[in-house]
């Protein structure tokens, strides 16, 4: 054994030189963040680190950087929970505050906070500025919230189910699918006026039409595959594309209803109001709470579909369920704001980088950030331009892209 | 207790036949090595018999039928160690070896005290751990098999399946793994079974060695047994010669062509 430790400390050397450089923090910071509560293991590394003195895991136990044993790991989730809900309300009170009606910052933030239970503040807005922040702000900050939410956190969910960082609602048909339903009723079923048991046509034809998208897919990458990750994707490509160009050739031969087909294409939360906010919120809990659920198998499925099956997990079920989960998600947000992209695809690789990749710690800081993310775009799409607004999925692409190359670059002690 | 019994085990895969009929047997508590040349089935039987593909015939591992089994009571009983295991690079040693603890969860996989001592002696047993904050990504080849093994130990499972667990290995490291795999076997009271190109290192180690050809079993029993120089030469198409070790264990060498 002793030969072991020494050869083990040998093969270590360059991993730890290459872990001290500009990342060592981030990796310090993220691997405590994931790493439960656990007095009993810090324990035993300190029982390790004196037992085995003699050979060189010992003393390379005691000569590694103090936040890598120190046993303060419990603290990090939820300091970065709380953190992540910090930026979430600030994010929602700049968002409250920006637009023409002027609102005071501490009477604002007071507002908000008096819609918490048990809260109570003297918040010294006049019934006016109550009634713009109750009637128009909120419920646009609220949806954007809760789409950017839902968004990131299905995006979190698909790279999981799929083993692919670059999965998101539009590798699995969901966007090509919501997007060809919605278009069919802009040019033939009469447009947004349309509503049907009192719910917008529009929104119900993305909802059919995403869920479609993935239920294409998923039945033509099982009957093509076994149901592994590789056959799914390729399905989901495959019907994208499909349907993306019946799309295509809906949109070119009825050119009057183009501009209002790409308005929803890109997205936007002009038509906000708490109905849609309401609407959505009962789908918006159920796929949040399934996916939230499924944490930990999402992490025993990264090790593969054979190791998850020999660790008594039935991966190709767990992948079903999930990814239902997601595309409900993705569905119920395509529904009330359109095609917002980059959502799914830049939050959950964000959060990965300061919080690991651990889906427990993962998945509901997803939600928090990608909240605040959509919710400031949103501010900067309808304030920009004001009184014009630029569609909200222009505004994520536009900001989001070179910001999401920073982060990488800042972060790339990180990659493997 | 974890003792392997199969009889006429047949398995397809795309329709295609690989295995045609295996018996084989383990006795709890030794070291089995499946040997064979390139494409004999030798993965497809390790994999038969952690219960992740469908089979025709008999498994049975300590006395219940793997087939029968439910994945998650299966996962108790057997361990398994893919040739090349996926080891997410940004996940930490601990994280990683607590993931051995899931057949012993609840559904919400709820992670209680004891399975993260459980996790935690397996790395130390291991001597991993002063490593268990450590990305995977940062571990050097050896360190990652070892990675591997204290995940499958923490899955307390009597039955230790490894496909190929040297390859990619020096020598050096080669031998810490298989001195690791045996010490295991005799303290913990695991039974192996190991897939295993090299022969000489099957000899070496393992108890009873079956040799698998096209899909069959074409030998078995100890290593003096089943290796010999009129097998090796049919059924490997190469010219080798068997030696003894001194100690009575069968060295088998490639002996080098005329030349020109």
């Amino acid at each position: 054994m002793g030969r072991v430790g020494a050869r083990g400390a040998d093969g270590s050397g360059p991993g730890a030189g290459s872990g001290t450089g500009p990342g060592a923090t981030d990796a310090g910071f993220a691997t405590g963040v994931v790493e439960p509560v656990d007095p009993a293991g810090a324990d035993g590394d300190a029982a390790a680190g004196n037992g085995s003195a003699g050979d060189a895991v010992g003393a390379e136990a005691t000569t590694r950087p103090a936040f890598e044993t120190a046993p303060r790991r419990f603290a990090r989730p939820t300091i970065a929970l709380l953190a992540a809900t910090a930026v979430l309300f600030l994010a929602v009170l700049i968002a409250s505050l920006g637009g023409a009606a002027g609102l005071p910052v501490a009477g604002t933030a007071e507002a908000l906070l008096n819609k918490l239970p048990f809260v109570h503040f003297d918040t010294g807005l006049t019934a006016v500025q109550q009634g713009v922040l109750d009637q128009i702000r909120l419920p646009r900050v609220v949806l954007a919230t809760l789409v950017g939410a839902l968004l990131a956190q299905a995006g979190a969910a698909y790279q999981g189910v799929f083993r692919n960082p670059l999965s998101d609602s539009g590798t699995i048909g969901a966007s090509a699918g919501a997007g060809m339903a919605a278009t069919l009723v802009i040019v033939y079923g009469g447009g947004p006026e349309h509503t049907f048991a009192g719910i917008g046509a529009v929104p119900l034809a993305a909802f059919v039409g995403g869920l479609a998208g993935v239920l294409a897919s998923y039945v033509l990458g099982t009957l093509v595959g076994r149901g592994g990750t590789a056959s799914l994707i390729l399905a989901g490509v495959a019907v994208s594309s499909f349907v993306g160009s019946v799309q295509a050739f809906v949109m070119q031969s009825s050119t009057a209803d183009v501009k209002q087909v790409y308005s929803w294409l890109f997205g936007s939360f002009t038509a906000a109001d708490w109905g849609l906010v309401r609407l959505a919120l009962p789908y918006a809990a159920v796929s949040v709470l399934i996916v939230t659920l499924h944490a930990r198998h999402l992490d025993v499925l990264a090790l593969g579909d054979d190791e998850a099956a020999t660790l008594g997990l039935n991966p190709v079920r767990i992948r079903l369920i999930v990814l239902a989960a997601a595309s409900l998600a993705t569905a119920t947000a395509v529904a009330v704001s359109g095609i917002i992209g980059f959502v799914g695809l830049v939050v959950p690789h964000v959060v990965r980088r300061v919080a690991g990749p651990g889906h427990r710690l993962l998945l509901p800081m997803s939600l928090l950030v990608g909240g605040a993310f959509l919710v400031l775009a949103d501010l900067l799409a309808r304030t920009a331009l004001a009184p014009a607004e630029l569609p909200i999925g222009v505004v994520t692409s536009f900001v989001g892209a070179p910001f999401f190359v920073l982060i990488l670059r800042a972060t790339r002690g990180r990659d493997r | 207790m974890s003792g392997v019994k199969a009889v006429g085990v047949r398995v397809a895969l795309d329709r295609k036949p690989i295995l045609h009929g295996v018996d084989f047997a383990v006795a709890s508590g030794s070291w089995h090595a499946v040997l064979g040349p390139n494409g004999a089935g030798k993965s497809t039987l390790l994999r038969a018999v952690a219960g992740i593909l469908p089979y025709a015939g008999e498994i049975h591992v300590g006395g219940q039928s793997v087939a029968r089994l439910a994945a998650k009571h299966r996962a108790r009983l057997i361990a398994y160690v893919p040739q090349e295991p996926q080891l997410p690079g940004d996940m930490t040693v601990g994280e990683y070896v607590r993931l051995g603890r899931t057949p012993h969860l609840g559904y919400l996989g709820v992670e209680t005290r004891d399975d993260r001592a459980v996790a935690g002696r397996a790395l130390e047993r291991l001597d991993l751990t002063g490593f268990a904050t450590r990305r995977l990504g940062a571990m050097s080849g050896g360190e990652r098999q070892r990675v591997v093994l204290a995940r499958a130990l923490a899955q307390q499972a009597g039955l230790l399946l490894l496909d190929e667990p040297t390859t990619a290995l020096d020598l050096g490291h080669q031998q810490q793994v298989l001195d690791l795999v045996d010490e295991l076997r005799s303290t913990e009271g695991l039974t192996v079974v190991s897939t295993l190109h090299d022969l000489s290192i099957a000899a070496q180690y393992a108890d009873e060695l079956t040799l698998l050809v096209g899909g069959q079993a074409v030998a078995r029993g100890t290593a003096r047994e089943v290796l010999t120089e009129e097998r090796i030469a049919e059924h490997y198409g190469a010219r080798i010669r068997v030696l003894d070790d001194g100690e009575g264990r069968p060295v088998v060498h490639l002996v080098r062509g005329k030349g020109r």
